[in-house]
């Protein structure tokens, strides 16, 4: 009877010890860093409406309204990312297309609504919007489609820019 | 080694601490009455944080001892946590939780009730959090903001894995520990955020693993 409680007790220290050491290990294993994908961005496509296909601007160049700082500076692209100002309502850029027919200007105008979202200690926070609407002057892009409201961290596209 | 390898060789090893538990001689049955008792316990090792942080978790427990065989267990606590992180961020949360389930004793001494257990258990928790210092900046229209989210409410439920340790120390009093490995089955995000801490479970990732101290008293009925 002794020796079987002496052997219980042995047997309890040993697999106490032993999942100590495991816990030691799994408790090691703890996720750090950031994974998830923090940039915020509109996703604006361009769509040529008589090809009926998406298609690449040569000549772009793209910038917010009263910046100095270039987005795009005479690149030719498929699509532009362009930020919303967290902290206002309307976001306005200019696109000018330089062409050898001539340079073309046109402002794009976004309306939207924004909030604040919490990812993770590590991620920290981004901001989050819905678009109310987009319009442009007309020049370059006839009409415009609102194709995905909410804008977050989710890759895809927002805008098509009608050709 | 990465932590899919470190989880795996976890498991393997929690099976394997139960293999050679269950090698005993085979000898007569008394035959045990159904019930063999209730314990009340208190874990302790959260309030011990509370030595050194502002951070404290306590729960009690009840459970039940059937034919020494099985021990259908509540579990009702309540836990607090402030934690800052790297970009200063402040996280607070408390909140309640409760949790249900049932421990079974790998081996166990009828004369003095200690035992190696391994258990499954339900977890729920329902909780407030706030955030605070939270900064970003303007990005190209370079305005940088500091905000806080307050009041942010969330749920999260989690199976909860154990394997423990219970021994005797003098009269009805027991001391044990044991090991827990928990991964949440659901959860509900606040209206603007993660909640990063789940009162109970512990730091929001799957899986999470935690230990607990425990102090037992048996009742005299």
């Amino acid at each position: 009877m002794g020796c079987t409680v002496k052997n219980n007790r042995r047997l309890i220290r040993a697999g106490a010890g032993l999942a100590a050491c495991l816990l030691l290990l799994l408790s090691a294993c703890q996720s750090k860093g950031c994974y998830d994908y923090t940039d915020v961005k509109v996703a604006c496509s361009f769509y040529q409406t008589d090809l009926s296909k998406s298609v690449s601007l040569p000549g772009l160049s793209v910038w917010g309204l009263g910046k100095d700082s270039l987005l795009y500076n005479n690149q030719t692209e498929s699509k532009i990312e362009l930020e919303l100002n967290p902290n206002a309502s309307i976001s306005r850029y200019v696109v000018k297309m330089a062409t050898n027919n001539g340079t073309f200007y046109d402002t794009l105008t976004f309306y939207y609504t924004s909030g604040t979202w919490f990812q993770s200690m590590d991620c920290d926070c981004m901001t989050f919007s819905t678009l109310d609407s987009c319009t442009t002057t007309g020049t370059i892009f006839p009409s415009v489609t609102l194709k995905q409201p909410l804008v977050n961290n989710t890759k895809t596209t927002h805008v098509v820019l009608n050709l | 080694m990465s932590c899919s390898i470190c989880k795996r060789w976890l498991v393997v090893g929690l099976l394997l601490l139960t293999l050679p538990l269950f090698a005993k001689e085979k000898s007569k049955v008394k035959p045990v009455a159904f019930y063999q008792g209730m314990q009340l316990g208190v874990e302790f090792g959260g309030v011990l944080n509370h030595l050194v942080s502002n951070n404290w978790s306590t729960a009690g427990t009840i459970d039940l001892n059937i034919r020494n065989k099985l021990l259908p267990t509540i579990e009702l606590g309540r836990a607090h946590l402030e934690q800052t992180g790297e970009t200063g961020v402040l996280y607070t949360t408390t909140g309640n939780f409760l949790k249900v389930g049932f421990n079974k004793p790998i081996i166990y001494n009828a004369s003095t009730h200690d035992m190696f257990y391994v258990g499954l258990h339900y977890g729920f928790s329902s909780f407030n959090y706030d955030l605070r210092n939270l900064s970003f900046s303007g990005g190209y229209w370079g305005q940088p903001t500091i905000t806080s989210i307050l009041g942010e409410h969330a749920y999260a439920g989690w199976f909860d894995a154990v394997a423990g340790v219970r021994v005797k120390v003098l009269g009805p009093i027991s001391l044990g520990w044991s090991i827990h490995y928990r991964n949440v089955l659901h959860i509900s995000n606040g209206d603007n955020s993660v909640p990063q801490y789940i009162p109970g479970y512990g730091q929001n990732v799957n899986p999470y693993a935690g230990i607990n101290a425990n102090l037992y008293y048996k009742l005299p009925f």
